[in-house]
């Protein structure tokens, strides 16, 4: 199985050799749903092979979860991303309404075919919980540092976040940068990228209304229904979502395989290529490994 | 070992089942990876006198990887006690030299064996080589004669008439006493940035003769500690999991080829800062400023080049050769007299030299038969060249990452197809032109959107006669091993015949 060629590919260069813009930052277009707009971000690349629909975590936005592999699963196939809209006046957000609104954009997304659903940790449950309703618009889920039901040692976490995002913001960031990234991985940072992961862990807090949403997940019920073919990608380091988590949804979906990748929960800015490319052989040919298959990436 | 030459050869040929040109890491690799699995029949000829290749040839005053020695080394022989990060040419040439003496490959070297010809035999189904050191017939070929072997020289008016020692990077003259003199380098690449900051200690002048600025990131270097190396001994886990972080962080590195402007913005800022950092504003940070896009050449990486040219000793030259005389180059700026000049001017990459001397049946060579620069069906086969396979051929080269793992790939898919072969016990196989034509158009098409043929910069990863990528791979190391590192019979010839039905291998894992 190799990546496709004859697409035609998405190029970073505009005619007159200049680049585009960053990726996610201007939507290229917006979903109404239930009378709000949802802004996507949608390569446009054509593609023969699944589109990939990403689904963003806790930091509440495409950008904040996918600005490294986004443009990487372009390379090959038409990615449409989203920002999950949260209720006006901190009004709770529900799994429901998370769900609805993933509904929508998927909707708007597989016109083409079935899509290759990709939801990385708040997103790999509302992901899930799509996937449980069995809607004939999804060909395959990949399911990233995810879980189904809130545990104490999450809890724990969120208590303290939830203390501290009201009390001590700078307490907040250094929780945060505990917690989202391995200690190899911060060990290993030179002082510039060091500084520039405290700045964005400063910049950009949790909503809370999501990190509210966390607190009462379970979703364990709807595992045993889903059909697709899918991939459990759990992350060696996580401390967010520790790895007992990935493990439970590969026991709990019948047509998992299970893969792991050495990195904190950020394995999106530890472990772009990796993930990417992991998440792009998939969504290409998800039953390259037969169900039950744990996966080793190849060593270097 | 050494053959007598003889042109005629019959009664003093020699034949081995494989025969592998050169010696330096992807020969080795290969050699050792025959040898452990009890093969024997293989010769390996080697024009030098000792192996190694780059890492025998390049002895300059500051010569170093700038991939990771943990990385740039065989996953096979991990190496717990590289001292540094970055190691330094004597530490990796030893390294390849125990590991042919170690695995037992030495035996299998044909030193000072030069190819001269090689040329396919339809009829007997071998290859017949002439070598500077005799005759020889193989079944199998393998070219392993590098892409970065073969000394480039600048087309200079009078470069023939500088009568001072002049010498170029890789063939450095040891003789040479450097102190004191007044000495001008040529080229401001991956060798020059190394080179300059050890001749300004002890140069009277040094003269850095500039056509393109390079974009130059900080160097993360470091010794490793008695207790790291101890660590990396005692648990092989922690130096292979420190592998796997360093490739993966070079494969995120690739998509600042394809333009990705997010990871274009971190790295030119990453550059452009460490520029800033270290030479005040002013012109010369404005001549040492690219003016092209980042990764268009090569991204180098160094502590102490940009500092290097702060002292009283050393110039920047930037205003162009017109010519070289006895003993000065004429700049259009005027005169600068020199006792010696270093040319670190890079490699013939695009047109490799070794394919000059292969031949098909009819007498054409390969590079004859590449009507639009180096083609090769899985980066390995060429349509008319049957049993033969070239290592860090062509789109074997890597814009991030090391060679290493495109190496250790090609082994893998060259056991595989030998595997076949002997299991079939057919004798010959040959990729089809139309097999190879959609295979490098495959490449072609994702080459399109690279910084090499956007980025407004005249790159030696570029064939230029065609202005194709003809040298590296555009897209993700790990593509390159699932493409071409996984030998698949079902579009070759096999004793002529296309093999019916898709005949799966166990993949071969070295
Ligand atoms: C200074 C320098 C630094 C580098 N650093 C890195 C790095 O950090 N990371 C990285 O990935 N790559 C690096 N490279 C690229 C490097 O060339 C490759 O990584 C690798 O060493 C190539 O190995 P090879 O065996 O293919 O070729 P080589 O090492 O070039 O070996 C080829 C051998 O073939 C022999 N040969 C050639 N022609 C003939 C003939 N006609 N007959 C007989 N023998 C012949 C040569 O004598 C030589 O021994 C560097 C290159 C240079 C020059």
């Amino acid at each position: 199985m190799v990546t496709n060629l004859t697409e035609p590919r998405q190029s970073a260069w505009h005619a007159d050799g200049t680049l585009h813009e960053p990726l996610l930052i201007e939507p290229t277009g917006y979903v109404e749903h239930a009378g709000r707009v949802i802004p996507i971000y949608d390569s446009g690349n054509e593609t023969s092979t699944a589109t990939i629909v990403l689904v963003h975590g806790s930091s509440g936005s495409a950008r904040g979860s996918f600005w490294a592999v986004y443009p990487i699963l372009t390379f090959t196939r038409r990615v449409v991303a989203f920002d999950l809209q949260l209720p006006a006046d901190d009004a709770d957000l529900t799994l429901a309404d998370a769900v609805a609104q993933l509904r929508a954009v998927v909707d708007h997304a597989s016109g083409e075919g079935p899509v290759a659903l990709v939801g990385y940790s708040f997103g790999a449950v509302v992901a899930a919980a799509y996937a449980s309703e069995r809607p004939p618009a999804v060909a395959s889920l990949s399911l990233v540092a995810g879980w189904s039901k809130t545990d104490r040692y999450q809890l724990l976490r969120n208590n303290l976040w939830l203390r501290l995002h009201d009390a001590d913001p700078e307490a907040l960031c250094q929780l945060t940068l505990l917690m989202a990234y391995s200690a190899g991985f911060l060990v290993g940072r030179n002082e510039r990228d060091w500084r520039e992961l405290q700045q964005a862990a400063a910049a950009r807090p949790y909503p809370v209304q999501i990190m509210r949403l966390n607190r009462d997940i379970d979703i364990e019920l709807g595992l045993s229904r889903i059909d697709v073919p899918t991939l459990v990608i759990g992350c060696r380091y996580d401390d967010m979502v520790p790895l007992h988590h990935s493990r439970m949804l590969f026991g709990a979906i019948a047509d998992a395989r299970y893969l792991e990748i050495e990195s904190g929960h950020a394995v999106s800015v530890e472990r772009p290529a990796e993930l990417a490319v992991v998440v792009d052989d998939f969504s290409l040919d998800p039953h390259e490994h037969p169900a039950g298959t744990i996966i080793r990436n190849d060593h270097a | 070992m050494h053959q007598t030459s003889t042109i005629e050869p019959q009664s003093t040929t020699t034949h081995a089942k494989i025969a592998i040109i050169g010696s330096g890491f992807a020969g080795l690799g290969l050699a050792i990876q025959l040898r452990r699995r009890g093969e024997s029949d293989f010769i390996v000829l080697e024009r030098a006198d000792d192996v190694g290749g780059t890492w025998r040839d390049n002895t300059y005053p500051g010569a170093a990887c700038d991939i990771q020695s943990h990385l740039y080394s065989f996953s096979f022989r991990p190496n717990p006690d590289w001292s540094r990060v970055y190691a330094t040419q004597p530490e990796i040439h030893a390294y390849l030299r125990e590991a042919s003496i170690d695995e037992g490959v030495q035996p299998h070297i044909n030193f000072g064996a030069e190819l001269l010809s090689c040329t396919w035999q339809a009829r007997a189904a071998h290859w017949a080589l002439e070598t500077s050191a005799g005759s020889f017939t193989a079944d199998f070929v393998v070219t392993a004669a590098g892409h970065l072997s073969d000394p480039k020289l600048p087309n200079i008016t009078g470069l023939e008439k500088f009568e001072r020692p002049m010498f170029h990077s890789a063939r450095w003259d040891h003789s040479f006493k450097r102190e004191g003199k007044s000495i001008g380098v040529i080229g401001s690449g991956a060798s020059g940035i190394q080179i300059v900051p050890e001749l300004a200690k002890t140069a009277g002048q040094l003269t850095v003769f500039q056509r393109s600025a390079p974009y130059i990131i900080p160097r993360v270097d470091h010794a490793y500690t008695t207790a790291q190396k101890s660590m990396f001994r005692r648990m092989p886990e922690t130096a292979q999991a420190l592998r796997d972080e360093l490739f993966w962080g070079n494969e995120a590195r690739f998509p600042q080829r394809r333009g990705i402007a997010d990871f274009i913005a971190k790295i030119e800022t990453t550059a452009l800062d460490h520029l800033a950092a270290q030479v005040p504003e002013g012109e010369l940070r404005d001549k040492l400023t690219p003016d092209y896009m980042i990764g268009c050449k090569r991204i180098l990486i160094s502590n102490d080049y940009y500092p290097a040219f702060l002292r009283d000793n050393v110039a920047l030259e930037t205003s162009g050769i017109v010519e070289v005389r006895e003993r000065s180059i004429i700049t259009n700026d005027g005169e600068i007299e020199l006792d010696a000049l270093v040319l670190g001017t890079g490699f013939e990459a695009a047109d490799l030299p070794i394919t000059h001397r292969i031949f098909d049946e009819n007498g054409r060579s390969m590079a004859e038969s590449w009507t639009s620069g180096g083609a090769a069906y899985a980066c390995s086969t060429v349509a008319g060249y049957p049993n033969l396979f070239i290592m860090n051929g062509p789109n074997s080269g890597l814009g991030a990452g090391s060679i290493i793992y495109v190496v250790e790939s090609q082994i893998q898919y060259i056991l595989g197809a030998l595997e076949f072969m002997d299991s079939t016990g057919a004798s010959t196989i040959e990729i089809p032109q139309q097999a190879q034509d959609n295979f490098v158009a495959a490449i072609d098409e994702r080459a399109a959107d690279t910084v090499w043929l956007n980025g407004g910069c005249y790159s030696w990863s570029v064939d230029h006669r065609y202005g194709r990528l003809t040298t590296v791979w555009p897209d993700f190391m790990t593509r390159f091993r699932r493409e071409s590192g996984r030998f698949k019979p079902d579009e070759y010839l096999v004793d002529g015949k296309l093999v019916d039905g898709p005949r799966r291998l166990e993949s071969v894992s070295v």
